[in-house]
């Protein structure tokens, strides 16, 4: 990125965006670094030593994880828009030069505190509990053997080493894979050639050793292996040094949508052209040699900010599969047992259950399983005539997808909307949608310039009565595995007045009709942001006539500069405002004059907090909300999202539960402080509360309080499950941990 | 697949100038409606239309496009029953029948092209289905106004009953055509439109000084953006009324706006733009006519009209007879206006309905024929305004230049028919009349010849001499019984001539009885002096 890069003409330069927010650059966070700040409280859970040791080594790769796609996005889209000359500067008035320098110190800083967790704490810990990761110089007799015929057997025959010289080019190195460099000569006179050698990502990461000794099991990582036998490669040749590295690529994503005739061949087409990127970020192990970095910075165009040198194993993210590894349950979290609500107990169908009332889901507490069932009765049911849904990340082997072709072979009407342009799942995807369309149903990529994000599925079905409309409406993707891990909500209602807006929605979607007049459902990008505004202005309105008012949301992120700046006003106008925004936040709270009645907290934890919740107090009607959008410019532009109210006062009642209960949690929040840092929550005087843990407990609870008295039910002696079941009175809900003052210290840190 | 047997599931697809409409609704055993799918895609069907005077390809495919989603939807909901109409476009379009043939082809859907009438009359339709408080204003007076792309349609109802209807060529999209020339070259082309308006409705002006009228419904698919735009709301529905306050002010807010202007202010489609002011001159211009202080705005459409038909025919509701009523007056005005022997009419109207309901197991004719009949009835005598030679020729044709409001092309054309046949040839020879019409619509209208004629012979001397007419069926004969308190040899005579005509239709022969009743004050004024000679020629003419 150091050569001289030709400016476009002004002409083709991109318009300035007037954001008149009509607040100061200062007032804003800059979203990047907001960004790196929620990766940060990932990493944080790493040595919160309330989770399982396994769980720390997840989180380790969680972070990871997550800081590549930053990097193959964020990092790529600032630096196509200095290649693009577009230099105006975020809300919080930093240029794009001046972002990517930002991020390069600060992510840096945090991958040092990872590596130092991991070879501080994480690695002396597993040894402790028996899980020993060996250094290749250190194996014994045993194991040498062991590796060498590995080495022999399994990867030598998937190794392809390709040497550079004025004949060979440097070859494309694959975005994301981990490499071994090398320098080699054939004569002590020679120079030095540059060979490069993947580490095959066919072949798992870490590898069991045989472990004569007392202390547990030996793992030892696939590149050291390779190190160890690397002379095997170049027999006449000498190795002269070697060490593993790792590049980035840009992998942002961008279809000139109006110009494709067929959305799939455009994705299929962006995903080959992925791979091979401009490189933006090469990591390489601390210990390489000068001479090798110099080739590879030559040949990749990588300039000195984007080096990444790292004091340990390159590449985290092996560490998901790491967790996998048989042996170690007791080193992780519990499973959870999602609650089945009592109404789905028995053989009742969906239909019914739906028909009495409005009923309603908080995953993954509650069981994903009622929503599978509705898709799947749906398709059994001889007087379904139609089932439209909109699908995002769909699951591996999602049985939602298979009731929906099997709904098609029984001839019903099965409408889907596939989002193709889900990040990096494309590919899953089409594949997908491809096999729904084999089984004849009506398959829909998305509207172009706009990604369906919406979570709705749609049941007309025939009735005694005539036609009568089923919904499921929620927070989070139809996918079950997701479900488990994602905290998210739903709705199931047979409401006519939704059902009719359910189906105009499709319409809209398939493309069968105009965007009609919508009163129950808000639809982005037809009005959802204008409604946000008249729901914040009416907030504000109050509290200058001395009103009560208050808002309270739960969301992802909350980014959108023109919603920030509705927020300030509605603050300004006395308004109380307390979010709860799990990851980026460009809101600064607690300025004076500005945003001082703004709280902004974040729960990481377990569990994903994915729901989207919007609470308003509307002079005491107190409303809520639930939403596929988060308030970031995307969500309310470029997305098609649904908001809808809970009308249900049951159901609305227990969604502000929720919220207490989540904003009054302790143990998990962190606070977004006035400099845009997080800190822990100050418990001083404070019931100490663990809002996941909280949920998961009382779920777990219900379950096994149903399982015995299912089991006692069977055995038909009601008096002694009575007895047992009052005997499991529920945990008190306040988790205290054991040595309290020592991991607040910790967290502080 | 469970079958409701309360409910019925229907599909009414509107093909309108800019876009296509389609409204699927369920249908309770009480006639009650519930919509479950209200969709409308813009296509460019009236564009094509007004500049190049047919439908292009292109769009035609794109109408199919667009129809065959509709129809993925019909079978989401499981609709049975299909009615498609066509309007002004299509109508107008040079290339309609093939347009209609190859729509059915690719899409398996028939489209029917609505007269001018009859789009107004299932508009009206659906008022009245739609509106609960259409009676007190009908009774009251309301003027009602589409401002439709091709025309404005005005209607005039006082105490219950229609006072007039018209049609004039002033449509938004038509006005535009018309003078989009000058808008490039006058900087007031707003008001050069609103004179324009002007000169075309002065002859209406009379309405203000001759009739109070203190409603004013506006229709038309611009009535939504115009009430939202007015009343300064969001969502539609929530009002649908606008106050001429809110109106007037509006108007002077966009009198002098460009149409660029109005799309960036307001967030309009260029077409909703560029139709707003002409729509508001127009509807200004009429409101003026009235006392009304509010546009009353029921957001209806062509669709919930052919809705209310389906509704009407099927569960015969006491709206279909108000209709049925409409129509009845309408024919019966048409027919004072040409000055007919009114009671010469009826009376044969009567004779006709006698015959119909007498005949019920055996003509196998359905409750709109017998409107049909009624509507030959009432008019068969008109054309002797014209030319009393010919006059069944001239009754033809006034009848179908009548602009019948309610009746559809072809019923209009049966109509016509009967009033052609309904004294002398028989209706075999090659007319264009009936060569439009199906076959099985020309056995229909075969029966209502014979049963017109029939009629018809028996009040041959226009002076209602028969009284208290009774049928009798036997076997093979029909026998109509009467009492007369003077002689009717030639209304026998004449019966008897028409006997013949009436076995080949029904296969029954027809007989009279006619039972003196002898009345002495009478005896010396008894018929032939009353014979008018109409009545011979047209007695005489029965024998060619």
């Amino acid at each position: 990125m150091q050569e001289a890069k030709s400016p476009l003409p002004q002409s083709m330069k991109p318009p300035a965006t007037n954001l008149k927010t009509g607040f100061k650059n200062k007032y804003f966070i800059n979203r990047e670094l907001g960004w790196l700040e929620f990766n940060y409280r990932v990493l944080e859970e790493t040595w919160d030593k309330d989770n399982p040791l396994f769980e720390r080594l997840k989180f380790l790769s969680i972070f990871s994880s997550n800081l590549d796609e930053f990097f193959m996005v964020r990092v790529a889209s600032l630096e196509d828009q200095i290649l693009a000359g577009y230099d105006i500067p975020d809300p919080a008035g930093y240029s794009p030069q001046q972002q990517l320098e930002m991020i390069a110190a600060k992510a840096k800083q945090m991958i040092k505190k990872q590596y130092s967790i991991l070879n501080k704490s994480i690695i002396p810990q597993l040894k402790k509990n028996g899980f020993n990761l060996v250094d290749g110089a250190r194996l014994d007799k045993k194991q040498l053997a062991f590796v060498k015929n590995y080495f022999k057997t399994t990867i030598y025959p998937v190794l392809t080493p390709m040497a550079v010289d004025s004949s060979r080019p440097f070859p494309l190195v694959q975005n994301r894979s981990l490499n071994i460099a090398m320098l080699i000569r054939e004569r002590k006179k020679d120079t030095p050639t540059f060979a490069t050698v993947q580490v095959p990502s066919v072949l798992p990461r870490i590898v069991e050793l045989p472990n004569k000794m007392n202390d547990g099991r030996a793992f030892i990582l696939l590149e050291e292996i390779i190190l160890l036998f690397l002379d095997k490669l170049f027999s006449s040749y000498e190795i002269m040094g070697a060490s593993p590295y790792r590049i980035t690529r840009n992998a942002d994503l961008q279809f000139q949508e109006e110009d494709a005739t067929d959305l799939l061949q455009e994705i299929e087409k962006s995903l080959k052209r992925r791979r091979w990127g401009a490189a933006i970020r090469l990591e390489i192990e601390a210990s390489m040699s000068k001479e090798l970095l110099d080739v590879l910075q030559k040949a990749l165009e990588i300039g000195e900010n984007e080096i990444y040198s790292i004091k340990g194993p390159l590449d985290l993210t092996f560490l998901m599969k790491t967790y996998s590894t048989p042996g170690f349950e007791h080193l992780k979290f519990k499973p959870i047992e999602p609650l089945l609500p009592p109404v789905y107990r028995d053989d009742r169908s969906m239909f019914n259950i739906i028909s009495e009332e409005d009923r309603f889901l908080y995953h993954p507490y509650d069981s994903f399983d009622p929503v599978v069932r509705l898709v799947q009765e749906a398709a059994e049911d001889p007087n379904v005539l139609a089932i439209k849904q909109t699908l995002y990340r769909v699951s591996g082997d999602s049985p939602i997808i298979k009731a929906l072709g099997e709904a098609a072979d029984r001839g019903k009407q099965v409408t889907v909307l596939l989002e193709l342009k889900a990040r990096f799942d494309e590919e899953s995807n089409i594949q997908w949608a491809k096999k729904l369309e084999q089984a004849g149903c009506h398959v829909i990529y998305g509207l172009v310039g706009l990604k369906t994000h919406s979570k709705i599925t749609l049941i007309v079905r025939m009735e005694e009565d005539g036609i009568k409309r089923y919904l499921h409406l929620g927070t989070g993707n139809y996918n079950d595995n997701t479900a488990r891990l994602y905290t998210d909500m739903g709705l199931f209602t047979s409401n006519e007045l939704y059902g009719s807006e359910a189906s105009a929605f499709f319409n809209m979607l398939t493309g069968y009709s105009e965007p009609p007049d919508l009163l129950k459902l808000t639809v982005a990008p037809l009005n959802l942001r204008k409604f946000f505004y008249k729901l914040i202005r009416e907030e504000a309105e109050n509290a200058r006539s001395g009103k009560k008012a208050f808002i309270r949301a739960q969301m992802n992120s909350l980014v959108d500069p023109r919603i920030i700046a509705k927020l300030y006003r509605a603050s300004q106008a006395g308004v109380k405002i307390d979010l709860l925004v799990r990851g980026v936040c460009c809101l600064r709270p607690g300025v004076k004059g500005v945003s001082e009645n703004i709280t902004v907290h974040s729960i990481v934890g377990r569990f994903l907090e994915h729901s989207r919740i919007y609470h308003f107090h509307r002079g005491g009607l107190n409303t809520v909300y639930l939403s596929s959008a988060d308030w970031m410019t995307r969500n309310l532009n470029r997305r098609v999202e649904l908001l809808f109210e809970i009308e249900n006062q049951d159901i609305k009642d227990r969604i502000i539960n929720i919220l207490n209960t989540l904003l009054s949690d302790t143990l998990k929040t962190r606070v977004l402080q006035k400099d845009g840092s997080y800190k822990w929550l100050d418990k001083r005087g404070k019931k100490k509360l663990h809002a996941q843990a909280f949920f998961s407990e009382k779920a777990d609870q219900e379950m096994k309080e149903y399982f015995i008295e299912k089991q006692l039910y069977d055995d038909s002696d009601k008096a002694s499950a009575l007895s047992i079941k009052n005997s499991l009175k529920l945990e008190p809900t306040v988790l205290v941990s054991a040595d309290e003052d020592e991991t607040a210290k910790e967290k502080a840190d | 697949m469970l079958i409701s047997k309360k409910k019925t599931v229907m599909s009414a697809i509107d093909l309108g100038s800019y876009s296509l409409k389609m409204k699927i609704v369920e249908v309770g055993e009480d006639g009650s409606v519930r919509i479950l799918e209200n969709l409308s895609k813009p296509a460019s069907l009236g564009k094509d239309v007004f500049s190049l005077g047919k439908v292009k390809y292109e769009t035609v495919d794109e109408i199919c496009d667009i129809l065959i989603g509709f129809k993925m939807l019909m079978q989401e909901y499981g609709s049975k029953k299909t009615q498609a109409v066509a309007t002004s476009a299509i109508r107008e379009a040079s290339n309609k029948d093939q347009l209609i043939d190859l729509i059915t082809l690719k899409t398996g859907i028939k489209v029917e092209v609505l007269n001018n009438a009859r789009e107004k009359f299932l508009t009206y339709k659906a008022i009245r289905n739609n509106l609960p408080d259409y009676e007190k204003m009908y009774y009251e007076g309301v003027m009602l106004v589409e401002v439709g792309s091709g025309n404005v349609e005005v209607t005039l109802y006082q105490k219950g009953h229609l006072i007039f209807t018209h049609s004039i060529k002033l449509g938004h999209l038509r006005l535009r055509k018309v003078l989009s020339s000058l808008e490039k070259r006058s900087m007031d082309f707003p008001i050069l439109l609103e004179e324009y308006v002007n000169s075309h409705t002065d002859r209406l002006e009379r309405i203000k000084e001759s009739y109070s009228i203190p409603h004013f419904m506006a229709l038309g698919s611009e009535m939504k953006t115009i009430n939202k735009l007015c009343n300064k709301t969001d969502r539609a529905g929530e009002l649908n009324e606008v106050p001429l306050k809110k109106f007037n002010k509006f108007y002077v807010e966009i009198f002098n706006k460009p149409t660029p202007l109005l799309i960036e202010d307001y967030g309009l489609s260029a077409d909703l733009a560029g139709s707003l002011l002409p729509s508001m001159i127009i509807l200004k211009k009429f409101a003026g006519l009235t006392r009304a202080k509010k546009l009353i705005t029921p957001y209806l459409s062509l669709n919930d009209g052919l809705v209310a038909d389906f509704i009407n025919k099927r569960f015969k509701t006491r709206h279909h007879e108000e209709f049925e009523i409409d129509i009845l007056k309408q024919a019966r005005t048409l027919a004072l206006k040409y000055e007919t022997d009114l009671d010469h009419a009826d009376n044969v109207e009567n004779s006709a309905l006698i015959l119909f309901d007498a005949l019920k197991q055996t003509h196998g004719l359905k409750r709109t024929d017998r409107l049909l009949l009624q509507l030959a009835a009432i008019m068969h005598d008109c054309g002797k305004y014209v030319n009393l030679d010919r006059h069944h020729e001239m009754s033809c044709e006034l009848v179908k230049g009548s602009g019948l409001f309610g009746l559809s092309n072809r019923e209009i054309n049966i109509v016509a028919a009967v009033t052609k046949y309904h004294s002398a040839q028989s209706p075999y020879n090659i007319d264009d009349n009936l060569v439009s019409l199906s076959g099985k619509d020309r056995v229909i209208t075969s029966k209502l010849i014979a049963l017109v004629r029939l009629a018809d012979a028996l009040d041959t001397s226009h002076s209602q001499k028969l009284k208290n007419i009774r049928i009798g069926l036997k076997e093979k004969e029909l026998t109509v019984r009467a009492e007369s308190e003077t002689d009717t040899t030639l209304e026998e005579w004449v019966f008897d001539n028409n006997s013949f005509f009436f076995q080949e239709v029904f296969g029954l022969y027809p007989q009279i009885k006619v039972k003196r009743k002898i009345d002495c004050h009478d005896q010396g004024s008894i018929a032939g002096s009353k014979i008018s000679a109409a009545a011979i020629h047209e007695a005489t003419g029965h024998k060619s």
